[in-house]
């Protein structure tokens, strides 16, 4: 079984092509104005034309209103729906109900209590699981919420997950081996700056996470 | 402090003479920024006792006193002020090269990881306010002209507004520091800031530290406020 990779928050064409080219399985466009990889809903169309169907793409979106949806929905016309804000249950299963897009909902993971809440999304083809890795909190300047991707591996999800928050090239495989992850999701880990992708370390993570199960 | 790829780019501003509720404050948002800013007034109030209270926290520090004076004066207080282990500090590029290199020297001396930043033109000072000091180049002109100053004379990085970042980053390369104060997320109270550049126009136009004072400070979860800008600037 090979690893799923899904690189997010591309933004620009170069990126697009990089991560075609690097054989992701998933492409995520970010459509949230906080976001320094935000997109404006026109562009992100763009470069979901230029990614479809060569890879399976996910719009994210962070507490979006039906009319923000909508726009997504008729212009982006991603295979899923990456919702990443505070959406309830009910709201998510609105969500889908209303615009036919399956769901992907992350859930940030900060201790196993967390967990738990995921199985209140039934309605959700994926989970995301956002769990920074326990080495930031030592590292000046780190995230500093501290997460032991081993409290994954035990994890009762009766549906796919992703792994994601803080992986790079050099910790994923890592990562992938402590928790057990299938599914891998990477942004400001393929980036040379905040909001600027690196081709590179595309092709870069996107070897490493699937060397980790060859070996 | 290059891009470790979840690092928090946000140092919130504590502004206050008051030690107990700065050091609170900081233990709440310990795990949701990046480090503190401790500045003129906190330091005037509380001098290095009050930046070592802050040092059990594990919170990188930056050490804003903006440093101008001679040469041997400001080596000096350089070399006291990384003796407290600050992870910045900074001084005035308008002091001239020969006080930049006695700045820069001094804080190698005590910890070569010391960050030294300088300020170029305060953003209080219009270009009318420049020219009655005698300066006649626009802001923007003396801004970048002290920034390259203070990179050939081996400084770190700059303070500068949120409009001179892209320039900035154009013109110094990817690896000097730009720490941009005044930074105000989308829905917070303007208080005196006439111009609002949210922290993902300013991260995304290339600075490296975000520094947030009254959104993240007087926010009524100061720690929930502070955790929502980070994960902004990470999805």
């Amino acid at each position: 079984m090979s690893i799923i990779v899904k690189i997010c928050g591309i933004n620009s064409a170069a990126a697009a092509d990089a991560v075609v080219r690097a054989g992701a399985d998933f492409g995520g466009l970010v459509f949230f104005a906080k976001s320094p990889r935000n997109l404006p809903v026109t562009a992100g169309a763009a470069l979901a034309e230029r990614m479809r169907g060569r890879l399976k793409l996910a719009a994210l979106v962070v507490d979006g209103d039906d009319e923000t949806l909508g726009r997504i929905a008729a212009e982006v016309k991603p295979d899923f729906f990456q919702l990443h804000g505070k959406e309830t249950p009910a709201r998510a299963a609105e969500i889908l109900a209303r615009f036919h897009i399956p769901l992907i909902k992350a859930l940030p993971v900060a201790d196993p209590a967390d967990l738990a809440r995921a199985s209140a999304y039934d309605m959700a083809e994926m989970l995301l699981f956002d769990a920074p890795p326990l080495e930031n909190a030592t590292r000046p300047g780190g995230h500093g919420v501290a997460f032991d991707w081993q409290i994954l591996k035990g994890a009762n999800v009766n549906k796919p997950w992703f792994l994601a928050g803080g992986l790079t090239p050099e910790n994923v495989g890592r990562g992938i081996a402590a928790s057990g992850a299938t599914m891998v999701d990477v942004s400001s880990g393929v980036e040379s700056a905040p909001g600027i992708k690196s081709e590179s370390l595309i092709g870069d993570f996107v070897a490493a996470a699937r060397q980790k199960v060859a070996a | 402090m290059t891009s470790a790829p979840s690092s928090n780019s946000i140092f919130v501003a504590i502004d206050t003479t008051d030690l107990d509720y700065a050091r609170q404050l900081a233990e709440r948002l310990r795990g949701h920024v990046g480090g503190v800013k401790l500045g003129l007034e906190f330091f005037s109030a509380h001098g290095p006792d009050g930046v070592r209270a802050f040092q059990d926290l594990g919170l990188p520090i930056f050490l804003d006193l903006k440093f101008h004076d001679i040469p041997n004066t400001v080596a000096g207080a350089v070399r006291a002020a990384a003796h407290l282990g600050v992870d910045i500090l900074n001084v005035h590029a308008a002091g001239g090269p020969a006080m930049l290199k006695a700045a820069v020297e001094a804080a190698r001396s005590v910890n070569p990881k010391t960050k030294v930043i300088a300020v170029t033109v305060l953003t209080s000072l219009s270009d009318h306010d420049l020219a009655a000091v005698g300066q006649t180049p626009s802001a923007g002109e003396q801004v970048l002209r002290l920034a390259q100053l203070t990179k050939a004379n081996g400084l770190d990085g700059v303070v500068c507004s949120a409009l001179e970042i892209a320039p900035l980053r154009a013109a110094l390369g990817p690896d000097f520091l730009l720490v941009v104060p005044g930074i105000r997320p989308a829905g917070s109270d303007l208080g005196d800031q006439q111009r609002v550049t949210g922290p993902a126009q300013a991260q995304k136009a290339g600075a490296s530290i975000l520094v947030i004072g009254r959104p993240i400070t007087a926010a009524p979860d100061p720690a929930q406020a502070a955790a929502e800008i980070a994960q902004s600037l990470s999805i």
